[in-house]
């Protein structure tokens, strides 16, 4: 998804004159500190490193999960707060903080409402679920944060980066991305940030034509695929996002390629079941361009 | 020699002695029943030597032979034991319910013959269930139940047959359907022990008495010569006399307002 | 012998068990049967890829007919299909078998696998390996049969020991607390791995996708144990039902008999929660739904029956599982309480 030039540049006024009207209905206590948040709280790696690159050092941002992808150097010395299901951030340790905002994610949805009654600004929804989303979410973050023009700069700089680490692929193989662990096959499905990145990667995504079980949103994205479907669509290239730390990764790799109900597609004939160290494919991360380079160098060898 | 000779039993349950030296014997063909007030521990007696409780103290022997030596499943061969409140399983119906009472003599997994369905239709025979072989347990009357009871114990086919208070439930119908039961399995050849607190009831059928006493057996012998006023005065603590017939009518006579009074010439 | 004069039809034969009730319950061993079989053709023949039908019968019977159908059809069917049918009917017919254990020697008609803590250890078992220790995935089914078997041997241990030892209502309270030991532990790492849940939900939904033939030829010798076990304890049992005295009475140890089917029930459901997860339902509504088909709590009906309805019932859920939404499929234990729990509340309304 992409926005055609015009609409972008109408976005960040239009986003303003929102926001201006919250500060109307709001009324006068709010006004103090809804214009621009000074004390602000990322708890998803996208979030805590796109404010990073805007130059905005955030009060804490989420310590990352054992294989989760890291975060900016620029964030060093930042607080760091655990995160508990479902809710995220524990409560007290948050209003310590006195954040005026938070930028969460639909993963910790649930957690919302509760920080809004502290008096916090929560935005969940400005973590990409989709490739396509990055730039709109950089220009958002940025405009909230009150660095509309860097934001502008940085999503541009941004799209032009994956757009070109597009380039040149020679080849379009078959690929399963699947998540999880154990003999269930958690498959990606198309409308996912994995999906959009294989896709971008050239990768020709197997599960493209499957229509997911609940109809929309994050559950969307994720379905638990049959074994012998994946026998009949016989890929070739498997990725397995397993989760687990880095260093438990070679044991579960092992387990995959060893994995006997995949043992007659090409993807294990030839050696291409790939288990990455991190979740880069699951959760939108900063540097799309450089994910979807190493995808290609990686695991599609195009 | 007696086929069942218990000597100075003896029961600990938790810290409480129940038993403290009681003695029972049985002969084929005889009615013993073991008499005694609430609490006395006939039941235990019963429970002991039918190997159901662990004694602490004096013997119990089957055939001449210590009960510590039987088998569990030979001791089933030797006596069948007939619980004053089994359990009135759902689903059952009574034909089943006899034919578990062939178990003893089924080796585990083997199948049952013949033989065994032969004995569980005389049992049911005698004891007057036929009639009701395919009613459920749950649907019978008390006296039916017990009956039942009866037939499990009899399709075990031992030689000695002991039932817990069998009447104690019963309505007068069935209780005297009951005793010509027993009466009739002791006359057949069947040693008959039968713990019962109905004492005309116990005049009426046993053979022999052994009264119970806090624990102790106090007397033994013909119904006549143990249920004397003195005794019953002794152990029950009632002004009472138990009246026999020559046509097998028995009444107790007990003045039921004067306890407190013999009660007191007892202490006294 | 006056009152069985009067009661006592003359001449009442002195032969076979009445055929009327006999005849009820071979229609239900026939109609289940025949259920069974159509539920395994189905399973075999139905998946989430169309396979012909002349390609499931080649791989099955190619050694037979000399015909070799496509390598790929061959494959789906002979590691795939055939091994997540077979777990199917085992994993059915065990948790049918052991609710019948415990529902017959507990006496309760509540007792399930839950009751002596399985169902707990075996779920913590798993969500120790998918939660605490990925790397050791391989290990997962293992570990769910281990903490199964851990949890009823403390419960064992707990109600076996000092006073009034055996008891049915400490056991049952033993296995509750027991339990929910286990319980507090899955919460726990559920809560403190929350990124790793998905997994764990599909292994607590119960499923029956399998590795192929790898973990039921591991658990398979287990279950077979706890198959024998039940066997001989059907009519031990039997005697249980007429109560702790008489089955004494009649030369079989009541404590023995409980230990020996708790430890059935505790084999069966581990084994069965190493291969397909939890699936609890099972294991307290067949026992029931076969008394009520048969019209009898006689244990020599009611253990093998289940075994027999258990599987029929996982194998149906399951064939509908991976196929309304194929390619995706759905968790197993929820079709089978779609399927199961309306036929057994109107047996239940018909029967009380």
């Amino acid at each position: 998804m992409l926005l055609p030039p015009l609409a972008r540049r109408l976005l960040a006024p239009l986003l303003l004159a929102v926001a201006l009207a919250a500060i109307a209905i709001a009324g006068a206590p709010g006004a103090a500190h809804a214009a621009t948040p000074e004390r602000v709280v990322a708890i998803t790696p996208f979030t805590a490193n796109i404010l990073a690159q805007l130059g905005v050092r955030p009060v804490a941002v989420a310590s990352p999960a054992a294989g989760e992808q890291g975060l900016s150097s620029a964030l060093n010395g930042v607080a760091r707060l655990k995160l508990s299901h479902p809710n995220g951030p524990n409560l007290e340790q948050l209003v310590a903080l006195r954040p005026d905002a938070l930028f969460s994610s639909p993963t910790w949805r649930a957690g919302t409402p509760r920080i809004q009654r502290l008096g916090i600004k929560v935005y969940d929804s400005l973590d990409p679920q989709r490739l396509g989303t990055v730039p709109i979410a950089i220009t958002k973050i940025a405009s909230i944060v009150g660095k509309g023009p860097q934001g502008t700069a940085l999503a541009t700089r941004v799209q032009a980066g994956y757009r070109g680490a597009q380039k040149d692929i020679t080849r379009h193989p078959r690929v399963l991305l699947a998540m999880g662990l154990a003999q269930y096959t958690l498959a990606i499905l198309r409308n996912s940030w994995g999906g959009d990145i294989i896709t971008a990667a050239g990768g020709n995504l197997v599960t493209k034509e499957i229509k997911p079980i609940a109809g929309s949103g994050q559950d969307a994205v994720v379905g638990n695929l049959s074994n012998e479907a994946v026998v009949r669509m016989n890929p070739d290239v498997i990725i397995v996002v397993p989760h687990g730390s880095p260093s438990d990764v070679p044991t579960i790799a092992k387990y995959y390629r060893k994995f006997a109900p995949w043992r007659t597609t090409k993807a294990a004939r030839t050696g291409q079941i790939y288990v990455p160290t991190d979740d880069l494919l699951l959760q939108a991360t900063s540097d799309p361009a450089a994910l979807i380079r190493k995808v290609r160098s990686q695991y599609l060898h195009n | 020699m007696a086929v069942l000779e218990v000597v100075g039993a003896q029961v600990r349950i938790g810290d409480k002695q129940i038993l403290h030296g009681a003695d029972l014997s049985v002969d084929p063909g005889r009615l013993v029943a073991v008499v005694g007030p609430n609490g006395a521990g006939k039941s235990t007696l019963a429970r002991a030597a039918a190997g159901l409780q662990r004694l602490s103290g004096g013997s119990v022997r089957w055939n001449g032979e210590d009960l510590g030596r039987i088998r569990a499943r030979r001791l089933a061969m030797m006596r069948a034991y007939i619980p004053q409140r089994p359990r009135v399983p759902e689903g059952i119906v009574v034909r089943e319910a006899v034919l578990i009472g062939r178990s003893p003599h089924l080796r585990p997994l083997e199948r049952l013959g013949l033989g065994d369905r032969r004995a569980a239709e005389q049992a049911m025979e005698r004891a007057g269930v036929l009639a009701f072989a395919d009613r459920e347990l749950v649907t019978l009357s008390g006296g039916e139940l017990q009956r039942v009871q009866i037939a499990i114990g009899l399709a075990q086919e031992a030689p000695v047959l002991m039932a817990d208070e069998p009447t104690s439930a019963l309505d007068l119908g069935a209780t005297s359907a009951m005793a010509t039961l027993l009466r009739g399995l002791a006359d057949d050849g069947l040693a008959v022990v039968l713990v019962v607190h109905d004492l005309a009831l116990a005049a009426a059928v046993a053979d022999e008495v052994v009264v119970i006493s806090e624990g102790r057996s106090v007397a033994c012998g013909p119904p006549a010569e143990v249920l004397v006023p003195a005794m019953l005065e002794e152990v029950w603590h009632v002004a009472a006399e138990l009246e026999t017939d020559g046509l097998g009518r028995t009444a107790l006579h007990v003045r039921w307002l004067d306890a407190m009074a013999a009660r007191s010439g007892v202490d006294g | 012998m006056s009152f069985a004069a009067t009661e006592r039809p003359v001449g009442a034969g002195l032969h076979a068990p009445a055929p009327r009730v006999s005849a009820r319950r071979i229609a239900v061993v026939a109609v289940l049967s025949i259920a069974l079989l159509a539920a395994v053709a189905a399973s075999l023949a139905l998946g989430s890829v169309k396979v012909p039908l002349n390609s499931v019968l080649d791989s099955l019977c190619g050694w037979l007919t000399g015909h070799h159908p496509p390598p790929i059809d061959r494959e789906i069917i002979l590691q795939l299909r055939l091994p997540r049918t077979l777990t199917a009917l085992v994993v059915g017919a065990a948790l049918g078998v052991a609710g019948a254990l415990l529902q017959g020697s507990l006496g309760n008609p509540l007792a399930s696998p839950d009751v002596i803590g399985v169902t707990g250890g075996a779920a913590f078992g798993a969500m120790v390996v998918i939660l605490l220790s990925p790397a050791s995935v391989a290990l997962l089914p293992l570990s769910a049969l281990a903490f199964g078997l851990l949890a009823a041997a403390l419960v064992a241990m707990l109600s076996w020991t000092g006073r009034n030892a055996g008891g049915v209502g400490r056991l049952i309270l033993s296995g509750i607390a027991v339990g929910s030991i286990f319980t507090a532990g899955t919460s726990m790492l559920m809560a403190v791995y929350p990124s790793r849940a998905p997994s764990a939900v599909m292994w607590l939904a119960g499923s029956l996708q399998t590795e192929g033939w790898g973990t039921i030829r591991n658990v398979a010798p287990y279950l077979g144990g706890g198959f024998l076990l039940a066997i001989g304890l059907m009519r031990p049992l039997n005697r249980l039902a007429l109560g702790d005295e008489v089955a004494a009475s009649l030369g079989t140890s009541p404590r023995v008999v409980r230990l020996a089917a708790i430890g059935a029930a505790a084999i069966l459901a581990s084994g069965s929660a190493a291969l397909a997860g939890l699936l609890g339902f099972l294991g307290i509504v067949v026992p029931h739904t076969v008394r009520l088909l048969g019209g009898t709590s006689n244990n020599t009906f009611v253990v093998p029956v289940s075994a027999l309805a258990g599987a029929t019932l996982l194998t149906i859920g399951d064939v509908v599982a991976r196929t309304v939404k194929a390619p995706l499929e759905l968790p197993v234990g929820p079709m089978m309480v779609a399927i199961g729990v309306p036929l057994f509340l109107w047996l239940l309304r018909k029967a009380v």
